[in-house]
């Protein structure tokens, strides 16, 4: 499947993950993208029909743990690596939504 | 007349009530200072790992077991990517193409008809943490994030706000009685998303949309019903519905889009290559299968065609599991049925509801209710002063027999010794005792109540009132 890298796809996918970028940024990160398509079309060369489908490398299932409390970790010590906090929370900048 | 109908299709959130969180042992619990139930996992922190709660696997199945679901053998997670400081990830680890049950559904009943609501899915996911915005910043309490939560997808077969509410408390009757959630709606531990299109009778569905986050049975019928006047509205004036995410505001009652949502449905699902898929066998969902307690419904029928209550009775000791199975404790103990449903609708709700509006605390077991209304029985005591032993039972172990005597409550049926008492009270007051044999039936009431004074009330009344009559007529 082709995938012709947009300045749109750029933009929405800047949006998604918040972020702002200059005119400058967008332009390089379109050739960024297109490079790292390029990259993994090698794939492509690969005959895959043989191979089942799999969401993931490893043949493990089912690794569970029983439903038995730990011990609290300390809030503390999380809360210490927040760049912003109060007393008993972490502090992110106003959303509304 | 319009001609519209609606068309509702609901998303139910459901917390499971296990110890645990999913991905991690942090305490699953309501009502904590907080950020106190959070690790590195749950907080989000890079290179952490999260291992799954065998236990949501088991409540999950168990509940697509209840409503009759297919039970999927291979089940995999996958990520749901967005930016949102309810989730310190990024993304909510959800089940997008394998979830863990398929199909369902549940029958309700809506004006005296039996409707059946057809589930699409029922998946396992993470929940998110609690956001409170002040004006300074928002603050985030990840205490919830990661909490187990079943997520439920009916098929749009409801056509009215009374089928959905109908809906919505079926279906948390059926997982109370299973046992794998609590649902109540004031710790958000049910939430629900409305889905919602106008159309005429015999045209395509219209233009939906979803209204997020409801939190109550009440929101959710207010929500659609201003969301079906809306949308009538709209299309009756020439209108297009837009699709669109709404909130619902329960202070205004009025529904409104959420801006800037546009791109909210590009979630970039992806495998979570951190969780390895879950195989079910044959015998593990036969095994959870045969874990699953009566519902609520099988237990009405058992009690209206066995046990010959009536239908209101078996509505209201099914009210809630723990009522339903203290109902058939005591009568398993050996309590006669009628008896302990009365008793059980009268005391046991009455004291157990001053507990807490959403649900009710049971604080006696089936063998002390048995034991308590035998002594009613058997006359050792009276039934206002049961009210005392059950209080003083109330969340103990203590037997009923045992608070009578520690209360001094056990009544007094000793024949002899009561009639020697009304002999004396008689001898001392021979001017009401002459009234009596003039034929003064009133004065009989004089005579029982001085002997209740003189026993503090532990006289049998019935073997009081018969001496006092003896006694006199002599």
């Amino acid at each position: 499947m082709e995938t012709k890298i947009t300045k749109e796809i750029i933009a929405h996918t800047a949006k998604l993950s918040r972020l702002e970028l200059t005119e400058e940024e967008e332009k390089g990160m379109e050739k960024h993208f297109a490079s790292v398509l390029g990259w993994v079309k090698t794939l492509d060369a690969f005959d895959a029909s043989s191979v089942p489908a799999t969401a993931h490398i490893s043949d493990a299932v089912n690794v569970l743990r029983d439903d038995v409390p730990g011990e609290p970790f300390g809030r503390e010590k999380l809360l210490s690596c927040a760049p912003e906090r109060s007393e008993d929370s972490y502090i992110v900048p106003r959303v509304v939504e | 007349m319009s001609g519209y109908v609606p068309t509702i299709g609901l998303e139910v959130h459901c917390e499971l009530k296990t110890e645990t969180k999913l991905f991690c042992s942090c305490r699953n619990k309501f009502g904590s200072e907080p950020n106190t139930n959070t690790c590195p996992v749950c907080a989000g922190h890079p290179g952490v790992l999260p291992v799954l709660n065998r236990k949501a696997v088991e409540y999950t199945v168990r509940a697509g077991c209840a409503i009759g679901c297919k039970i999927s053998r291979y089940s995999k997670w996958d990520r749901k990517n967005y930016f949102y400081p309810d989730l310190p990830k990024a993304w909510q680890t959800s089940q997008y193409d394998l979830p863990l049950c398929t199909g369902g559904e549940v029958k309700i009943t809506v004006g005296g008809e039996e409707k059946t609501v057809r589930l699409n899915r029922i998946h396992l996911e993470e929940d998110a943490g609690k956001l409170v915005h002040g004006a300074g910043g928002t603050a985030v309490d990840y205490n919830r994030c990661g909490v187990p939560l079943m997520e439920c997808v009916t098929e749009p077969d409801m056509h009215s706000a009374d089928e959905a509410v109908a809906f919505l408390e079926e279906l948390a009757s059926v997982f109370r009685f299973a046992g794998v959630s609590d649902c109540r709606m004031q710790e958000g531990s049910i939430r629900a998303d409305v889905n919602l299109s106008m159309s005429r009778p015999g045209e395509p569905l219209g233009t939906r949309t979803e209204t997020k986050n409801l939190n109550s049975f009440r929101s959710v019928r207010r929500a659609i019903e201003a969301e079906i006047r809306r949308q009538t509205e709209v299309l009756e004036s020439g209108g297009k519905v837009v699709q669109e995410t709404r909130r619902f505001d329960d202070a205004t009652g009025e529904g409104y889009g959420m801006r800037g949502k546009e791109d909210a449905q590009d979630y970039r699902y992806f495998p979570e290559p951190d969780l390895m898929p879950v195989v079910l066998s044959d015998d593990d969902v036969g095994r959870i299968r045969a874990s699953l307690p009566e519902l609520a419904r099988d237990r009405r029928k058992r009690y209206t065609e066995r046990l010959g209550l009536p239908a209101y009775d078996a509505e209201q000791l099914t009210c809630d599991p723990a009522v339903a199975e203290l109902f058939d404790g005591a009568v398993n103990a050996g309590a006669n049925a009628k008896k302990a449903a009365n008793y059980v609708m009268s005391e046991i709700m009455r004291k157990g509801k001053t507990a807490g509006e959403d649900g009710i605390i049971v604080g006696i077991s089936g063998t002390q209710l048995a034991e308590l209304l035998a002594l009613v029985d058997k006359g050792e005591i009276n039934l206002v002063s049961s009210r005392d032993v059950l209080d003083r039972i109330w969340l103990t172990d203590e037997t009923p027999s045992a608070a009578v005597d520690a209360l001094g409550l056990r009544q007094n049926n000793d024949e002899g010794e009561i009639e020697k008492l009304v002999r004396d009270i008689v001898a001392a007051n021979p001017g009401p005792a002459d009234d009596f044999r003039k034929g003064n039936e009133k004065v009989l009431s004089f005579f029982v109540g001085q002997l209740m004074k003189a026993t503090k009330g532990k006289t049998n009344p019935k073997i009081a009132g018969e001496l006092v009559r003896k006694v006199l007529s002599e």
